[in-house]
This record gives C-alpha cells, structure tokens and sequence, in this order.
C-alpha cells in the first residue's frame, strides 16, 4: 500500500460501477431508514405506516411541555404570568362591627387562586378591585352579606389592587384567614 | 502488543458511542445558559466541548475528513482549516444576531457528511470529471459547521454581559472538544487500516458515511417542512 504523495488522491481500490452501486445502496438506505424510522420517530410522518408497526410514531404522543397547544375554545380563560410566583397567607382579627381590607397589587390579565375562611362566624364580603391609575374607581366582582369561607381562580381585569372587604357584623371578633397563590406585585392589609 | 491494540479499540468505541447521543444542548445546559448572566469561562469552555465530542455531525464530518490522512502534520492543516472555518462563523453568527434557520444548517452539514465521503472514494474526478480543491471545501464546510454551532446558542436567551467572552469560551471548548474527539478517531483508522483489508473496509465504511450523511440531510429537510420553531 503506498503512502501516496498527494494524501487527498488516496482513493479506494474500486471500479465505477462497485461505486456507482454502492451509492445507489447508500443512497437507498438513507432513504428507507429516513421514511420508516427516522421521520415517524422524530415528525409523526408516517408514510408507510411501519414506523406505527414498530411502535415508533408513539414517540410523539406524549406531549412534550415546550410543545403544548391550547385550544381556542378553551373552557377555561387563561391568566398571565408576569413576575414571580408568590404565595401568602394573611390572618387577620376584626373587631366587632368594623372592616377590613386585603388587597394583591396584580398586573393586567395575572391569575391568582386564593381561599380564604373565617374562625366561624359569617361575614359581609365584596371583593372588588380598584384602577392603579384612579383608586377611587372601583369594581364589585362578588358580593355576600353572609359568607365565612370562599375560594376560586381570579384573573385581574386590569392593573391595580384587587382583594376583599370583610365587615365583621357580630358582636365579638372574628378572625379571617386568607391564602393567595399566583402572579401578584404585594399583598397587604388595610383598615 | 494484539491485546493493547484490541484494548484501544474497544476503549476508543466505549469513550465514543454513548456521548455520541444528542446533537442539541441538553435541557439541564439550557436552564445554565439561560439564567445565568456575565462571564463564565469554565462552564462555557465544558459546553462547547460536550457539543462538539457529542455532536455526531461534526463527528461524522472529521471523520471522513482524516479518512485518508496518514500523516499527523495533514490532519493538523485539514483540523485548523476546518477549526478556522467554524470559529469564524460561530463568532461572527452569535455576535451579529443573524439568524439562520438551524435546520437548513444542519442539511448542509449532512450533506458534507456525504460530500466528503463521496471525496474520499474519488467520486468526483471519476463522475464528474474534476476535482474539488479539498481544503478549501473543509473550510467552506467549517463555515457551515460555524453556523450550526451558533444556532444551538441563539436557541438560548443568552445575556449579553459577557457574552462576548463566553462565546470565546465556547469556541474554545469546541476545539477541545475536537481534540478529544481527533484523538479517539485517529486512534481507531490507524487500528483499521493496520488490516490487511482496510482498502475494502474503506469503501464501506464511506458508503456508511454517504447513508448517515444523507439521512441527516433528510431528517434535517424533515424539520424545516415539520417541526418547530
């Protein structure tokens, strides 16, 4: 075997044709392996319905998390992200037929889910938002004159500060607890 | 003296087959890359050379370039043209934010999986009736290879503090990456060609080579009509 001078020229000891069959059989296989395995496994292109016979196209049942769709007619509506995840719990005393408020500062369209309960006794809730821009303006979403524990899903309808308004309308205190999960700037406590 | 020989090989398979698994950054790399912020020389230097020793494509492309080189001093010309290329376009992809779509960059770089193999058998001056100056097409190849490494990064939301240094860092590891990956390759021709039957392993060995490079070609095409992104 000489150890050619030009070391690119080193070609194999072949004849065309030996060549021209080999490409045609590389060539060949590159393309049968491609269609029955390669492109049923990877894209879900089953042409030839072998890659469902060997059990492969199931490689893209499984949802993969990156590639999660939601369907339009979703039956749910879908929140916001936007900042960190927090999650906090608030226990509050309320004195004899007085009132108070536990508001999370939200962004536009961020979800919260919260739960909230009282040490027994009902209270009058509205749990309301107001406008970050014009406090003074506010929204009434729920409202119940004698309600001792609650709990959903929200979703702010805009930026500001959303929460409830408990009045104690007893003649002893009542404590109320209150969890909120989600998407929230602060949660805090106003009399 | 036959059982080291035997030993090396099997060594060599071991060190390379199981890393050879994915082409992409895996997704515990891709939570570092993206949350992390300012210079990292180390880790980025690791990520560069865990692509390239694990990236089959790059593999499959060195190793039908040092195919037929029997002497150490043409692998280090044809591995720095090629290293040449790939830096250059690395850099120049990353920095510059342009974008090429990934898929189309790997079909190129299957089909310099075949293209070299197809050089090695004397293809072309056979078929085509010239001869393709072959540094320069390693180094035309590296410069697609660039771009494909520089894909994988733009996958990422890199920061831009110390970007530039951790680009380096990477391009560094590649290279490292490449020494090791050289390392196990040439160790493994020079046990084949010690066969007396190496011209004919040869031949099959760069028909394999047209097969992985084709089907990459494909499964890359495949990904640009079918995937995501």
């Amino acid at each position: 075997m000489g150890h050619g001078m030009t070391t690119q020229q080193q070609h194999v000891d072949v004849s065309n044709q030996q060549i021209i069959k080999g490409l045609v059989i590389a060539t060949a296989l590159a393309v049968v392996l491609s269609v029955t395995v390669v492109l049923p496994a990877e894209y879900n292109k089953d042409f030839t319905g072998i890659g469902g016979l060997l059990g492969l196209t199931s490689l893209n049942s499984a949802p993969a998390g990156e590639d999660m769709e939601i369907k339009s007619d979703a039956a749910f509506i879908l929140a916001g992200s936007e900042g960190e995840f927090a999650s906090k719990t608030i226990t509050i005393e309320i004195p004899e037929y007085e009132g108070v408020e536990v508001k999370a500062l939200m962004q536009k369209d961020n979800g919260v889910s919260f739960s909230w309960q009282t040490d027994g006794l009902p209270v009058y809730m509205d749990m309301h938002g107001e406008k970050l821009e014009n406090p003074n303006e506010f929204e009434s979403y729920k409202k119940a004159t004698a309600i001792a524990a609650d709990n959903g899903i929200f979703k702010a309808p805009f930026e500001g500060t959303h929460g409830w308004y408990w009045q104690n309308m007893s003649d002893s205190p009542v404590t109320v607890t209150v969890t909120v999960a989600g998407f929230y700037q602060s949660l805090k406590t106003k009399n | 003296m036959r059982l080291i020989t035997q030993l090396l090989l099997a060594m060599t398979l071991l060190l390379v087959m199981p890393l050879a698994s994915a082409h992409g950054v895996a997704e515990g790399d891709r939570a570092f890359l993206e949350s992390s912020s300012g210079l990292h020389i180390i880790p980025y230097i690791y990520l560069g050379a865990k692509h390239m020793v694990t990236g089959y494509d790059h593999l499959l492309f060195l190793f039908g370039v040092i195919f037929f080189l029997y002497r150490l001093k043409d692998v280090g010309i044809y591995v720095t043209l090629f290293a040449l290329g790939h830096s250059v376009t690395l850099l120049f992809g990353v920095l510059s934010g342009i974008h090429i779509n990934a898929y189309i960059i790997d079909a190129i770089i299957g089909l310099s999986v075949a293209y070299k193999a197809l050089d090695n058998i004397g293809f072309f001056p056979r078929f085509c009736g010239f001869s393709i100056n072959t540094k320069a097409a390693v180094l035309v190849f590296g410069l697609f290879h660039g771009f494909g490494l520089a894909t994988k990064l733009q996958d990422f939301n890199l920061s831009a503090d110390g970007l530039v240094g951790n680009i380096i860092s990477f391009n560094i590891g590649v290279e490292m990456g490449q020494m090791i990956a050289l390392f196990g390759m040439l160790m493994l021709i020079i046990l084949l060609r010690k066969s007396q039957h190496f011209m004919r392993y040869a031949f099959a060995a760069n028909m394999a080579l047209v097969t992985a490079g084709v089907t990459l070609t494909i499964f890359q095409l495949s990904g640009y009509m079918w995937g995501t992104v």
